[in-house]
């Protein structure tokens, strides 16, 4: 039974012996403005505000929709395993640039070292269009264990969509925000991904295969069976397909690994797919 | 058309009866017929229901703000809470042996009432192989919108959600098959609910609240009392067809007389905002046949699975137009494999057509989970390996095992199964298929063994 996410809001005191336990994780705490994960353990997302540019607008509204989506959405997330689900930490007063430039290679170095999977926040901002003000929502999520591993590789850390709306109260903000990480390969793709990502690197193999496949069937079923998946998903396809391969070869190259993929071997099908619906 | 008489005798809440009585902030109904207890009251996460002689009990967690557990409720939001259980109760009556049960949340207790809380404290109080289902879920409100994800967790005490074959246990234990349900919480996607279609789903169920004075919507009638402090308790003392005869059990307030219970257009605009109340339904009926088995009687394992199967459908049908949510295609996902277990029980194995495997739709909508490839490949180790006119092929039966261990290897379940597989055929030369020699064949065993032995 997975655990409940919860919002951490963490002690003083808490935050002061991370930073005396954890030196190397220090700096990045301090750059990363009002996430502190407080000592908590395991693995977490950071929700960071919704920033708001040129107009009059309640980001305190979408910040809620956007913690009620995210929440829904870690809690269905598989492969964490019974109690290992991701915590939301909300990180109050931090906006992330759009273009990710915050995320230097020492900040995700130290993220992924506190096991942050995704950093996730929006934005509002004014635009004209068609002659009548519009406001444009943006959705990001850097994908921090993608950053760190594969800085320069085929998927991008950062992964953003928008919607635009007539300017006024806000009509629908959970089916947008919805609509926004379903977009694509969709957010739940990634977050299976980098989940794989960490616990392959944790040397937890059989979990990192479980989440992997849950992504590559993810995958699959977004694609809708084509035999031509559109590029993005064709390109993170491949990829899924490197990282099951690289996590079965660390497997049987890793001699504390006395798991199925090692006694079996081929017996459980190509390492690089997982079997089809 | 007869009209059977009933004892008064109801409601068997035992040491904490009088306490959760007089914990009613908000009214109550309570019912029960003959020596099966049905009934509806409200209580808190500290005072659990004790429903004896109901096989399978319900309780509806308030539903809070995510993020925001110690928020007050708006009038909406309440009345939504209310609204679930209300609907919990009808949809379930014609279950006959069922409680319901609202069960508040004291946003200041020191320990949150959680889903996982009260599922714990039910496997204390239930009787042994009696059933729950706790429904809980999240809010967000905005203007005139609330938003809702439920998620939903359901166990029978001391009894795993499994399926085995016939003649199981006939063979030695550590070569047996078994294969269980994906593991709960169900999780559903969010739904939206507008207030204004909430106050006319609320308007709905006042006026079907209504006592007549004889089982027809012609006659005359009062409207019970919902909401407000007024606590009520009802004895069921009669029925025919759809309706109930209903009095005020022991001084409580409120009007004797008919109320109907089977119509469905009281629910059908909450059902179809929100899907997973036909879930629900669907799981009281899948918990209930399985507590009482293929020969169950009241009401038969025919109309269980009949019913089971129609609300899941329902369920799959409303979430998956538009294409669906990842977590509505895996809630609809493990419905599949509760109606192929009704099936297998209720059908028999040896009756199912040939090349037809009940949890194939299953492995379709969930395609990474193991446990559903577990359930599919135990209809095929059947069909090849244990039946007595075993016709499937033994090779099938080896790659739907190693197919579920190759999405999740660490699988204890299909882990021991494939162990029970290859013992199977040591025991059965005959079975074997030319490539898999007594060499290889060991060689395989003693690999399953070894990632069992590793697993310890």
């Amino acid at each position: 039974m997975r655990g409940s996410f919860k919002i951490v809001r963490p002690l003083l005191a808490g935050s002061l012996l991370l930073l005396v336990t954890l030196p190397g994780s220090a700096p990045a705490l301090a750059a990363m403005k009002g996430c502190d994960t407080g000592g908590v353990s395991g693995f977490k997302v950071f929700l960071s505000d919704v920033s708001v540019t040129g107009l009059q607008a309640d980001p305190g509204k979408l910040s809620e929709a956007l913690y009620f989506v995210l929440d829904g959405k870690l809690q269905s997330l598989p492969g964490a395993g019974p109690g290992a689900g991701p915590q939301i930490i909300r990180c109050p007063g931090r906006q992330p640039n759009i273009s990710g430039q915050d995320y230097t290679a020492s900040l995700v170095k130290a993220l992924n070292t506190d096991d942050v999977l995704l950093d996730l926040w929006g934005s509002i901002a004014a635009r004209e269009g068609g002659g009548q003000q519009q406001e444009d929502v943006w959705v990001a999520y850097y994908l921090i264990p993608l950053a760190n591993y594969d800085p320069h590789g085929a998927v991008k850390p950062l992964q953003h969509a928008n919607v635009s709306n007539p300017v006024g109260p806000l009509l629908d903000p959970v089916a947008d925000i919805q609509a926004m990480l379903d977009r694509g390969p969709g957010f739940d793709t990634y977050a299976s991904i980098v989940l794989g990502l960490k616990l392959a690197k944790n040397r937890e193999y059989d979990n990192a295969r479980a989440a992997l496949c849950a992504a590559q069937s993810r995958l699959a079923a977004a694609s809708g069976g084509a035999a031509t998946p559109d590029p993005q998903t064709a390109a993170l396809s491949a990829y899924v397909g490197d990282k099951l391969q690289q996590n079965y070869d660390a497997a049987i190259h890793d001699s504390h690994y006395k798991g199925a993929m090692r006694q079996l071997g081929d017996l459980l099908g190509k390492p690089n797919e997982c079997p089809a619906g | 058309m007869s009209v059977r008489p009933v004892d008064a005798v109801i409601f068997r809440a035992k040491r904490w009866h009088a306490r959760a009585l007089a914990l009613f902030a908000v009214s109550s109904l309570s019912l029960a017929l003959a020596s099966q207890a049905q009934a509806g009251m409200i209580t808190d996460c500290s005072h659990l229901p004790d429903f004896e002689g109901a096989d399978v009990t319900t309780l509806v967690l308030q539903y809070q703000y995510a993020g925001r557990p110690d928020a007050p409720l708006s009038e909406a939001a309440r009345s939504l809470s209310l609204l679930i259980q209300l609907d919990s109760l009808l949809t379930q009556l014609k279950y006959r042996n069922i409680g319901v049960a609202f069960v508040q949340v004291d946003p200041y207790a020191p320990t949150p009432c959680s889903p996982e809380r009260l599922a714990q404290r039910m496997r204390e109080h239930l009787p042994s192989g009696r059933g729950v289902v706790i429904l809980s879920g999240r809010l967000f409100e905005v203007e005139d919108r609330l938003y809702l994800q439920s998620s939903m967790l359901f166990l029978r005490k001391d009894v795993p959600e499994t399926l085995t074959p016939p003649g199981n246990s006939d063979l030695s234990e550590g070569a047996r098959f078994v294969a269980r349900l994906p593991q709960t919480p169900v999780v559903f996607a969010p739904r939206l609910l507008l207030k204004e279609d909430l106050a006319a789903i609320d308007e709905q169920f006042r006026k079907a609240m209504v006592v007549r004075d004889s089982p027809s919507y012609d006659a005359s009638g009062r409207s019970l009392e919902l909401g407000g402090d007024t606590p009520f308790a009802y004895t069921v003392i009669g029925q025919q067809e759809s309706w109930m005869r209903i009095r005020p059990f022991q001084g409580y307030p409120g009007p004797e007389g008919w109320i109907n219970f089977g119509d469905e257009t009281v629910h059908a605009d909450l059902h179809r905002l929100l899907p997973e109340l036909d879930y629900l339904d669907a799981t009281v009926a899948y918990l209930q046949s399985r507590i009482h088995g293929p020969q169950s009687e009241a009401p038969s394992a025919g109309r269980l699975l009949a019913w089971s199967q129609a609300k899941f459908t329902q369920f799959a049908e409303i979430t998956g137009r538009g294409g669906g949510s990842n977590a509505d295609r895996t809630a609809a996902g493990i419905g599949l494999g509760m109606i192929g277990i009704l099936q297998m029980e209720r059908n028999g194995w040896a009756e199912q057509p040939a090349g037809a495997n009940p949890f194939a739709a299953m492995v379709a909508a969930m395609p990474s989970n193991a446990d559903a490839r577990n359930l599919a490949s135990l209809v095929d180790i059947y069909n090849c390996c244990l039946a007595e006119a075993a016709g499937g092929k033994p090779e099938a039966a080896e790659r739907s095992l190693l197919d579920a261990l190759s999405v999740d290897p660490a699988n204890g379940a299909v882990l021991a199964n494939l162990k029970s597989f290859y013992l199977r055929l040591q025991n059965r030369a005959e079975l074997r298929w030319p490539a898999l020699s007594d060499d290889v064949l060991a060689r395989r065993l003693k690999a399953v063994e070894t990632v069992q032995q590793a697993q310890q």
